[in-house]
């Protein structure tokens, strides 16, 4: 599982970091290096060695994260883009092509140790300037020569500075022995002086040679001048002495600032998926570097240590690099091998996961760089569309996302279309859970429960078709419910009430929210319920050969529906049989209007003596007898008018 | 010649008879058209004139022999009282109402009682007993 892990590491990189190759696009200006180093430079100074954000792969959810941000590696738009106009590329076969691979296996064979043979550095390294002439190599062959040739100047200075520590040590030696002897009053010129040096590194700059004379100085001014002599000499040493370490420190400096120089081009390569290139790099560093550490300099605590410490366990030197190199070619050549085969049983899907795979981390190999349009045209269709389900489930267009499930399920036998279906339909059943919701809010005259029903419809499923046909519902119902308003207020005003009663519902159901419209509707029921009640009374009555006390009673509906056909239509049948009885009760009522109360009583007395059970008698004699005799004149006024509003 | 038999009818008695029939006649003349008259020189009241046509007898006062059927109404100012009379052309029982002021408070009026009632036909048509006198 490591090596997998480091590997799929690579596939965050291909889209962020790696080089695209464009036949059409001129070669780097800069040479290879400038493309190698691109990413250290853009860096801070103060960033460690291939900075703290490199990205980290998931491979039980494939999501990578990367300067804090998670994406689906084979599902985001850039690989996804990248890997369809992949497929409608024609593949690399022309001669050109053919002619770098040639170039290419030549550099990585001259570098391949041998039985009896060693690797061949200056065989590679004279190859290299003419692989990357060709564009599909970007220069990268010209920034490993360049590291190369680095190596070999810091490598010339050392020979050269090692030159010159031996003459400055001579030097040194010389001097150290003339002031010995000059110290001790020997007259013996140094013998440098005898010799004389020749310029070069350790000549004595503004030195003069001592000139001849083997007898030490006797006079005053012979002895100063030879303690000056000795003086200079001293001096002279300690500057030799100085440039002799300083040239040793500076030799291990430059030696090593070139290896890591060359360790970050490969790991650079190697994180562009250039893993040909990274073979080359690390077979060409270790012929330069042969039995050294080969240990990578890496920052500790950076992510790049991390990654590697992830994937190996270990400190990752360039022979790790190598090998996962070579693996990640063996990987991409058999992803591509499985493509085949599962193109040639009909599993797209399977297909296209693993062509999609396999050009994830080898984009610039040349399996996956040869492999024939035909094939890949064969999955191009499928991807596509599945690319556009993905873009469709992302804009929640589950419309248009279930017309492609259905497509790609009859394109591909083994296309798995659970997880996009089961999202489909979650979404389109939140999605009508809430239209419905908004449904009764609009039936209860909810306005805002209706809005904010639509905006959670809305936000589930955009273009989901049961919101325009709710809509249009809302704009039709909402005329209509003006229109049953209407009606009713017409209807009210002409006291139709039993065709009001008859459509109760229809009225209802606008006027939830209105509640003072539900009252007049629920006083009009009140009254045709009784009116209704009445009526039935007053058959009941009729048919107990009480004709009084139906008439009555219909008289009593009538009261508050006066224009009511039905209760008109009893009260006529019924008029003939109680004619004395309907005039006494008319007579007294007309006299009563006319305050004419003691004869408005005899008429009802009269009216009481045919149906004693006269309500209408009984009332009317109530009343105006309150009227004649009142108790205490505010009460009974009151009850005077309070009997009058009964009649 | 034959003798013509003597008449004997007696002028006094023929009188006499003449004289009994007139007041038998007068007698039920008199009963007929008028109740005895309770009340001097109080004219009987017409009850169905008086439940049809009110307005031109009020302030009119006259006298009504009538029955107690109910009692509509009482307080401290007097008692309603529902009363039938008869409508002496008609023959029929005619209903009134009666209002017995506060000062027969003291009289026992029951239900069944017939008694002969000076009235006054007062504003609103209202018969108001001014005296009384049980049958």
């Amino acid at each position: 599982m490591k090596r997998p892990l480091l590997l799929s590491a690579l596939l965050i990189a291909a889209p962020a970091s790696g080089q695209v190759f464009d036949a059409g696009a001129p070669p780097a200006s800069g040479g290879g290096q400038d493309t190698t180093i691109h990413n250290s430079q853009s860096k801070p100074a103060n960033n460690p060695f291939l900075g703290n954000d490199t990205p980290f792969f998931d491979p039980g959810s494939e999501t990578a994260t990367w300067n804090g941000k998670a994406w689906n590696v084979t599902n985001n738009r850039l690989f996804r883009g990248r890997f369809e106009k992949y497929l409608s590329a024609p593949e690399d076969n022309s001669e050109k092509d053919a002619a770098y691979r040639k170039v290419i296996h030549e550099i990585i064979q001259a570098l391949t140790p041998k039985q009896g043979a060693l690797p061949n550095l200056n065989r590679a390294v004279a190859l290299m300037p003419v692989a990357a002439e060709f564009p599909i190599d970007a220069r990268l062959c010209d920034a490993i020569t360049s590291a190369v040739y680095t190596i070999w100047m810091v490598e010339k200075n050392e020979t050269a500075m090692v030159a010159a520590n031996k003459l400055m040590q001579k030097e040194i030696d010389n001097l150290a022995l003339r002031v010995e002897v000059g110290s001790e009053g020997n007259s013996l010129a140094p013998s440098h002086e005898k010799t004389g040096t020749a310029g070069g590194v350790g000549t004595p700059q503004g030195g003069q040679p001592a000139k001849g004379g083997g007898a030490a100085p006797t006079s005053p001014v012979a002895d100063v001048s030879q303690f000056t002599r000795l003086g200079i000499d001293m001096k002279k040493i300690t500057e030799r002495e100085g440039m002799r370490v300083a040239n040793m420190a500076k030799f291990g400096i430059n030696e090593l600032k070139a290896k890591i120089e060359f360790q970050a081009l490969i790991v650079q390569l190697f994180l562009q998926r250039r893993f040909e290139h990274t073979i080359i790099a690390c077979r060409c560093y270790n012929y330069l570097f042969s039995g050294q550490d080969r240990e990578l300099k890496i920052k500790e605590g950076s992510d790049v240590e991390k990654m590697f410490a992830k994937g190996l366990g270990v400190n990752p030197t360039i022979s790790t690099l190598e090998a996962f190199a070579s693996e990640a070619i063996r990987d991409v050549d058999e992803g591509v091998l499985a493509f085949e085969f599962n193109l040639e049983k009909s599993e797209i899907q399977t297909a296209s996961n693993r062509l999609g795979e396999a050009f994830a981390i080898g984009e610039y190999l040349p399996r996956v760089r040869t492999l024939p349009r035909a094939r890949k045209e064969k999955v191009l269709e499928f991807v596509r569309d599945a690319n556009m389900l993905i873009s469709s489930l992302e804009v929640k267009d589950y419309g248009r996302a279930d017309e492609l499930l259905i497509k790609l399920k009859t394109r591909s036998s083994d296309f798995d279309d659970s997880k996009a279906r089961a999202a489909v339909e979650s979404a389109r059943a939140a999605s009508s859970l809430h239209i419905e919701a908004a449904k009764i809010a609009a039936v209860s005259q909810d306005r805002k429960g209706v809005q904010e029903e639509i905006r959670q419809a809305a936000e589930l499923w955009p273009t989901n078709p049961e919101l325009k046909s709710f809509s249009k519902e809302i704009a039709e119902n909402g005329n209509a419910q003006v229109q049953i308003l209407r009606d009713f207020e017409s209807l009210l005003a002409q006291q139709n009430y039993r065709q009001i009663a008859k459509d109760a519902a229809k009225y209802g159901a606008v006027m939830l929210t209105n509640k003072e419209k539900q009252g007049q509707l629920q006083k009009v029921l009140d009254i045709v319920k009784s009116s209704e009640t009445a009526a039935i009374t007053s058959d009941e009555l009729a048919k107990r050969g009480n004709p009084w006390g139906a008439w009555e009673s219909v008289k009593i509906a009538l009261k508050t529906l006066p224009d009511d056909t039905e209760l008109n239509k009893r009260s006529s049948q019924l008029s003939s049989q109680v004619s004395e009885f309907a005039h006494a009760l008319e007579r007294a009522e007309s006299l009563e209007s006319k305050e004419q109360y003691g004869t408005s009583i005899a008429w009802f007395l009269k009216a009481k003596r045919i149906y004693p059970e006269s309500s209408f008698a009984r009332e009317g004699i109530a009343r105006n007898s309150a009227a004649i005799l009142p108790e205490k004149a505010g009460n009974d006024d009151a009850l005077v008018e309070s009997l009058k509003e009964t009649r | 010649m034959a003798r013509r038999k003597k008449s004997s009818l007696n002028p006094w008695a023929l009188l006499g008879v003449v004289a009994v029939l007139g007041a038998g006649i007068g007698g039920y003349l008199l009963t007929r058209t008028k109740t005895v008259s309770t009340f001097e020189n109080v004219t009987q009241l017409d009850p169905t004139e008086y439940v049809a046509n009110a307005m031109s007898l009020q302030g009119n006062t006259y006298q009504v022999t009538a029955k107690v059927k109910d009692q509509i109404r009482y307080t401290d100012n007097g008692r309603l009282y529902a009363m039938e009379a008869k409508d002496d052309k008609t023959g029929q029982m005619v209903d009134l109402s009666m209002l017995f002021p506060a000062a027969f408070a003291h009289e026992s009026i029951q239900v069944g009682q017939e008694m002969t009632l000076k009235v006054q036909v007062e504003r609103h048509a209202i018969l108001t007993v001014l005296d009384l006198k049980r049958s």
